[in-house]
């Protein structure tokens, strides 16, 4: 496992408005995060703290500025470069879970292996089964239409869990849980970053997930304020 | 890299439009496949049947309608040429063989043909499956599939100008008919010819000059049936066929008899244009069939287009989790093969059944056994179509795979 930290510099993201002008939604001038951090991300709801996870995960790419992660600069990859390295060091757990409803529990868990291989081998299919087990999900062939939202919170964060991530970024892991499935997914997220010394980056906005980090940013406006 | 997981998550997630996909373009594709196939076959079965018949000398008339009376036996009434050719033919060093076919009786719907006994074997070709061959005025060989037994004893009845009847059946026209002093006796039935004649009922044409009040031909009452006929007593025939020593002579003769009164003609020639005229015909419907296959093509194009888009956010999923565009791309482009493919494979079995279901409707009608076959022509046809359906699938596949996957997934 590589231990990866990231650093902003002079990032901004701009878009476009209904009449074509554009107009930034983020700012970083520079943000270093140490390799095996917990690091949150707080902020009211469209102040960009989505945004900022999407800069970090490489889906998106900032008009100005760097990101770095590790020795990767993220900005001199290629679209497929960025694929790679994201499925490959990054596991993403959204906060509408993003699942294939028509996939069972395990095939959604091993789906980013089908991105660079036929099937999964034999270990990594036992991991997968291990993980499901281990997040409480019972019967990995019920398709994840069916699930209720907390199972489907742990499938996704299964799925996130799969290549072992030394990033490990969430969106609002907890907001539509109740507080046992809460409580067991913050608990999952914070052992695995543990175990495997990820950094671990979660945008949120509840208050025992950022008690339990060791910074916490605030996004306020598309701008990133002091840590706390 | 494995897209199948995702191709079955995708055709999944949209059965009823994949299956209504599928059924369009089999449909589509059915009618091109079953309109290639359908006219190949009858144009083998129609040439099948006139290899017997390589040269037909009658009155001038239509040459399409003495084909399709003399080989096809439908039922016309052809103006008369004068029965004394016979003999003349008889003699021809250029003429192998010549028999006269005398049409215009009935029994059980079934038509009777009056001619010679070395027609009815095709000179020499045939011997009969069941019985013998007819000896005497009152004896009858059946085609394979008349339903009448061997000794069976039949009345004929007159054919009613306008009046089509049904094979195997005795209706209120033929009862009305019957020409009561005439009995014929069943005797031989000859094997399948996977033609009209195997629906015919072959009689002596002495015999239907006899029921007919013509004579019977020949000088004496009683003696041995077929040529020579007697110069003076000989009736007129509708039709002569004619098997030419060589192919060089058929030319002479067909040449000898297209004046004074008479007409000869190659069936196979008259078919040639019929052909012509059927593949012009063709060529329109495969035209048509083409159309529509465009468009139906373009419908589901549309369709899967708007399908594609509703599923932007799905894709951008996969490429938030690490999917190249390429695997995108992949994942629709072969889910979009595999429905034009399936829908492909349905129409060709769907074509070829059409087929089969008219070809078997068209045989019971004609008695002419039109057997539809698969050929090159269909897998040519579904070639094109996969082609041109793997060239929108890779359309739908660039669709998929453009844009930046966060649009997607933050709306």
């Amino acid at each position: 496992m590589t231990q990866q930290g990231v650093i902003l510099s002079r990032v901004s993201v701009q878009r476009r408005d209904s009449n074509g002008r554009l107009f930034t939604t983020l700012s970083v001038a520079d943000l270093s995060i140490p390799a095996g951090a917990r690091i949150g991300l707080a902020g009211p709801s469209g102040a960009g703290k989505s945004t900022l996870l999407d800069v970090m995960a490489g889906l998106l790419v900032p008009a100005t500025g760097i990101v770095t992660w590790g020795a990767t600069v993220l900005s001199d990859l290629c679209d497929r470069e960025r694929a790679v390295w994201r499925r490959t060091y990054v596991g993403q757990v959204f906060q509408d879970f993003l699942l294939i409803p028509e996939l069972s529990i395990l095939a959604n868990v091993v789906l980013p292996l089908s991105f660079s291989q036929y099937w999964p081998s034999g270990e990594q299919r036992q991991r997968a089964l291990d993980l499901i087990h281990d997040l409480g999900l019972k019967d990995a062939g019920r398709r994840a239409a069916v699930l209720s939202r907390g199972e489907q919170q742990r499938v996704a964060l299964a799925r996130a869990l799969i290549l072992r991530p030394s990033i490990l970024l969430a969106d609002e892991p907890t907001a539509s849980l109740d507080q046992a499935s809460a409580t067991l997914v913050t608990d999952l997220l914070f052992d695995v970053a543990r175990q495997h010394q990820a950094t671990l980056i979660i945008a949120s906005h509840d208050p025992a997930i950022l008690s339990r980090m060791d910074h916490v940013h605030h996004v306020v406006a598309g701008q990133l304020q002091e840590a706390s | 890299m494995n897209p199948l997981p995702m191709v079955w998550a995708d055709l999944r997630a949209m059965r009823w439009s994949a299956l209504i996909t599928v059924l369009l373009i089999g449909i589509a594709v059915a009618i091109g496949v079953a309109v290639s196939a359908q006219e190949r076959a009858m144009r083998q079965a129609s040439a099948r049947a006139s290899d017997d018949f390589p040269l037909i000398i009658g009155a001038p008339s239509s040459q399409t309608q003495l084909v399709l009376t003399a080989v096809y036996l439908q039922a016309e009434a052809l103006p008369l040429i004068d029965g004394n050719i016979l003999n003349t033919l008889a003699q021809d060093p250029r003429v192998a063989g010549a028999a006269p076919l005398a049409y215009g009786d009935i029994v059980q719907g079934y038509p009777v043909v009056g001619t010679t006994q070395s027609f009815v074997t095709r000179w020499g070709r045939l011997q009969p499956i069941e019985g013998r061959l007819f000896e005497q005025e009152n004896e009858a060989v059946i085609g394979f599939s008349v339903k009448l037994a061997l000794g069976d004893a039949v009345m004929p009845s007159h054919g009613v100008a306008g009046h089509a009847p049904t094979p195997g059946v005795a209706d209120e026209a033929e009862a009305e008919n019957r020409h009561e002093h005439t009995q014929l006796k069943i005797i031989g039935r000859l094997p399948q010819l996977n033609s009209p004649w195997d629906r015919a009922i072959l009689i002596p044409v002495e015999s239907v000059w006899e029921t007919h009040g013509l004579g019977n031909g020949h000088r004496m009452d009683d003696g041995p049936l077929g040529p020579p006929f007697d110069a003076e007593k000989v009736p007129n025939v509708p039709a002569i066929v004619v098997k030419p020593a060589q192919v060089a002579q058929a030319y002479q003769l067909r040449s000898t008899y297209r004046k004074n009164g008479t007409m000869a003609l190659f069936p196979a020639e008259v078919l040639v244009q019929l052909y012509q005229t059927m593949g012009n015909v063709k060529e329109w419907l495969v035209l048509a069939a083409m159309i529509n296959n465009i468009i139906v093509f373009l419908a589901i194009l549309l369709l899967l287009v708007t399908l594609v888009g509703l599923r932007r956010r799905r894709y951008a999923i996969l490429r938030a989790l690490g999917a190249t565009r390429g695997y995108v791309a992949c994942i629709v482009g072969l889910g979009a093969t595999i429905l034009m493919t399936a829908g492909c494979g349905v129409g060709l079995v769907m074509g070829w059944g059409g087929a089969w279901l008219v070809s078997h409707f068209l045989t019971s009608q004609t008695g002419i056994v039109i057997d539809p076959r698969p050929s090159m022509d269909e897998f040519r046809l579904i070639g094109l179509m996969i082609g041109i359906g793997s060239l929108c699938a890779m359309l739908l596949a660039a669709l998929a795979a453009r844009g930046e996957p966060t649009t997607a997934l933050r709306g």
